[in-house]
């Protein structure tokens, strides 16, 4: 894991350790959804996270008090003069997408990501949709993209597990499968 | 080779394979490449891989999951890591590493994963088994009866090996422990025992002049060897091992008889140590991980006499491990002597005196081959320790004292013309009956008044005669029959021996 992704992981899960010890978690998960989209609307201040913060650790927490002081919960703020002092806040959207698989995961939402040889219509999404709720759950986030690449047919990936329909995927099967020694008895998988 | 392919047998085996491997829809556990490196790559994803679990990418790339952390998997790669990518993907395969064993493996040269590395095509077999086996339980055992012969006179007088037996050979470099093993398996050539040599982290050029002594003496058709060479990963140094011993247990479960020589075990805690550490797990003495006595200890174990009732096969296991000047009290080799059924010791000094196979005879031990030991050996063998316990003892007296009685000078001769006795050229084993009467002759003090420069020319003109002087034969005969040390048997070597000593005596 690079070392981007391991501090990410290790915040996120650090903040989603005090929430719950707070019985926070709804309104810190509230709060982190409003903090992302401070992120993403305002350039000044994704500049200045990525920024390396002079000063005192002290300083840098006391930065943090009055960019968010009133907008968050307590247990939000600590948190974010944490990352501050150690000159974190530019993985703060790293942590951000962390912070919301695990609480997905905790919520029993299952993250499906979808990926359409063409534009699909809205039955077909429809379908993998009660296709996904029937195995894993109703509750489901969905991404949709559209990849030619695959040729024909569908691939979607949900949490871990990854169904490939798609003609691409099935020709690569067969040239791996043919590409192996024939064994009597044994399919080549 | 003269093969004949029609088109349409072609066409026909091209759409068997193809419906085989043809899925319209794939379903498969994913994981994706955070960081790959050093053999090791971090995974996101695969959250329910089992330990040890065989994982693959798109392209075929095996891995081995060996770390199931709260946030990632470490995958120890199992082939060119170069093929592997951040953002690929793992896919579990639902099935431990498994590897081909049976008859299609004879005569072999395969790598860890069993493939074959000698260009003689595929190894197709039927019978797939997991590297990692358990041992088989305390009911399933039997205590080791029949010998090993390795045709060694030095091993099999003083520390036999019983079959099911594990024994360390262990010395520094250069000392002669792989051609103790691979003269071990030459002398099975028509035995039945199927033969096991694994080189763990060894240069090519050595194994292959290894295949090459052993193909010379027709002994690859009995024998397959497991390569993992220096230059490869890791994680296949590691498997190796655990891949034969799993190629040996195929016979062994099926009332045969095998012998796996583990070439070397320093080499393959050295490999685990490595991965280890690059799996960022914590170091222990010598940075090696925790698990290290484990490693070999669950290997060796496999190593058995199986009971009646089980078919009464066999796993003789034969570990080298090597030391740095002498020292047998460092780490790994203390662990596996602990583990071991005994160990054979061979010393650098010895061996530049030009006693060779260089076994010191005081520190060498066998614990349980005794029992297996042939009856003959064992009563004419029995004096051989004390013999020359006795001798290296006078031997350091001697070199400060030059007025010797008469007695010590015998005891100091007959010690000599034991050594001597018990040198022997490399590749040449010798049938167990040939030894009984060199060592017999070595113990009965026929040896004495010969000079010490020809006493190889006596044991050569003694091995010929037990071939082909009648006398010989006769002798021979009896000993297959029953090879017990009766006044029988003492007497027809007595007539051999005067008949064959008495021209190189002194006058």
């Amino acid at each position: 894991m690079n070392g981007e992704g391991v501090f990410a992981r290790a915040y996120a899960r650090a903040l989603y350790g005090a929430a719950a010890a707070r019985h926070e978690e709804a309104n810190v998960t509230q709060d982190v959804l409003a903090l992302e989209r401070q992120w993403n609307g305002s350039p000044e201040l994704r500049l200045f996270c990525r920024r390396h913060l002079q000063g005192s650790p002290g300083n840098r927490a006391a930065v943090v008090q009055k960019i968010w002081g009133a907008t968050f919960t307590r247990t939000l703020i600590s948190f974010l003069e944490m990352m501050a002092q150690r000159d974190h806040l530019s993985l703060l959207p790293s942590v951000i997408q962390q912070y919301q698989k695990m609480d997905d995961r905790a919520q029993g939402c299952s993250d499906v990501r979808i990926t359409f040889a063409a534009e699909p219509d809205e039955g077909q999404i429809g379908l993998i949709r009660r296709q996904v709720a029937d195995a894993f759950g109703p509750i489901m986030k969905v991404q949709t993209q559209v990849d030619p690449a695959l040729i024909a047919g569908v691939r979607f990936f949900v949490n871990d597990k990854r169904v490939d329909a798609s003609l691409a995927g099935r020709l690569a099967r067969l040239r791996y499968g043919l590409s192996k020694p024939m064994q009597p008895g044994v399919a080549a998988s | 080779m003269n093969i004949q392919l029609k088109p349409d047998e072609i066409s026909a085996l091209l759409r068997r394979q193809m419906q085989m491997v043809d899925r319209p829809v794939d379903v498969a556990e994913v994981g994706t490449v955070l960081s790959v490196g050093d053999g090791i790559a971090r995974v996101d994803g695969l959250s329910n891989v089992m330990y040890n679990e065989l994982v693959e990418t798109e392209d075929g790339v095996a891995g081995l999951a060996l770390n199931l952390e709260e946030d990632s998997v470490g995958i120890a790669i199992l082939d060119d890591v170069t093929r592997v990518r951040e953002g690929d993907l793992f896919r579990r395969t639902g099935r431990v590493v498994s590897v081909p064993v049976g008859r299609a493996l004879e005569g072999r040269v395969v790598d860890a994963l069993g493939r074959p590395l000698d260009g003689k095509g595929p190894v197709i077999s039927d019978d797939m088994m997991p590297v990692e086996g358990f041992a088989p339980s305390i009911i399933e055992r039997k205590n080791v009866c029949e010998p090993m012969q390795t045709g060694i006179l030095a091993i099999d007088a003083l520390t036999p090996i019983g079959r099911g037996q594990r024994e360390l050979i262990i010395g520094d470099r250069k000392t002669g422990k792989t051609t103790l093993a691979i003269d071990t398996i030459l002398n099975q050539a028509g035995t039945g025992v199927r033969c096991f040599y694994v080189a763990v982290g060894q240069k090519l050029s050595t194994v292959a002049a290894l295949h090459k002594l052993l193909v010379e003496h027709g002994a690859m058709s009995y024998t397959t060897i497991i390569l993992s060479n220096a230059s490869e990963p890791a994680p296949l140094q590691y498997l190796a091992p655990y891949t034969g011993c799993a190629m040996a247990e195929y016979w062994r479960d099926r009332g045969g008889h095998a012998l796996v020589i583990y070439d070397d075990l320093t080499k393959h805690a050295q490999a685990y140590r490595q991965m280890s550490l690059l799996l960022r797990r914590p170091p222990g003495r010598e940075a090696f991980p925790g698990d290290i006595f484990y490693l070999h200890s669950r290997l060796l174990e496999r190593a058995a006499k199986l009971s009646d009732e089980k078919g009464g096969g066999s796993l003789t296991a034969l570990p080298i491990v090597e030391t740095q000047a002498n020292d047998i009290s460092a780490y790994i080799p203390t662990n596996v002597i602990s583990i071991t059924d005994g160990q054979i010791f061979l010393e650098a000094g010895l061996f530049h005196e030009g006693q060779r196979p260089a076994i010191n005879p005081g520190i060498s031990v066998s614990r349980v081959g005794g029992d297996a030991q042939v009856k003959a050996m064992k009563q004419t063998a029995g004096p051989l320790r004390v013999l020359l316990a006795q001798y290296r003892e006078l031997e350091a007296f001697m070199r400060f004292s030059s007025d010797l009685d008469a007695n010590t000078l015998e005891q100091l001769s007959v010690g000599r013309s034991l050594m001597r006795v018990l040198r022997q050229a490399p590749n040449q084993p010798v049938a167990v009956h040939k030894q009984v009467a060199v060592l017999y002759a070595g113990t009965q003090k026929a040896l004495v008044k010969v000079p010490d420069n020809r006493v190889p020319d006596v044991v050569k003109a003694l091995y010929e005669a037990v071939d082909t002087r009648e006398s010989g034969q006769a002798y021979t005969a009896r000993f297959n029959a029953k090879p017990v040390m009766d006044d029988e048997l003492k007497g027809m070597l007595n007539e051999l021996i005067e008949e064959t000593v008495k021209k190189y005596r002194k006058s």
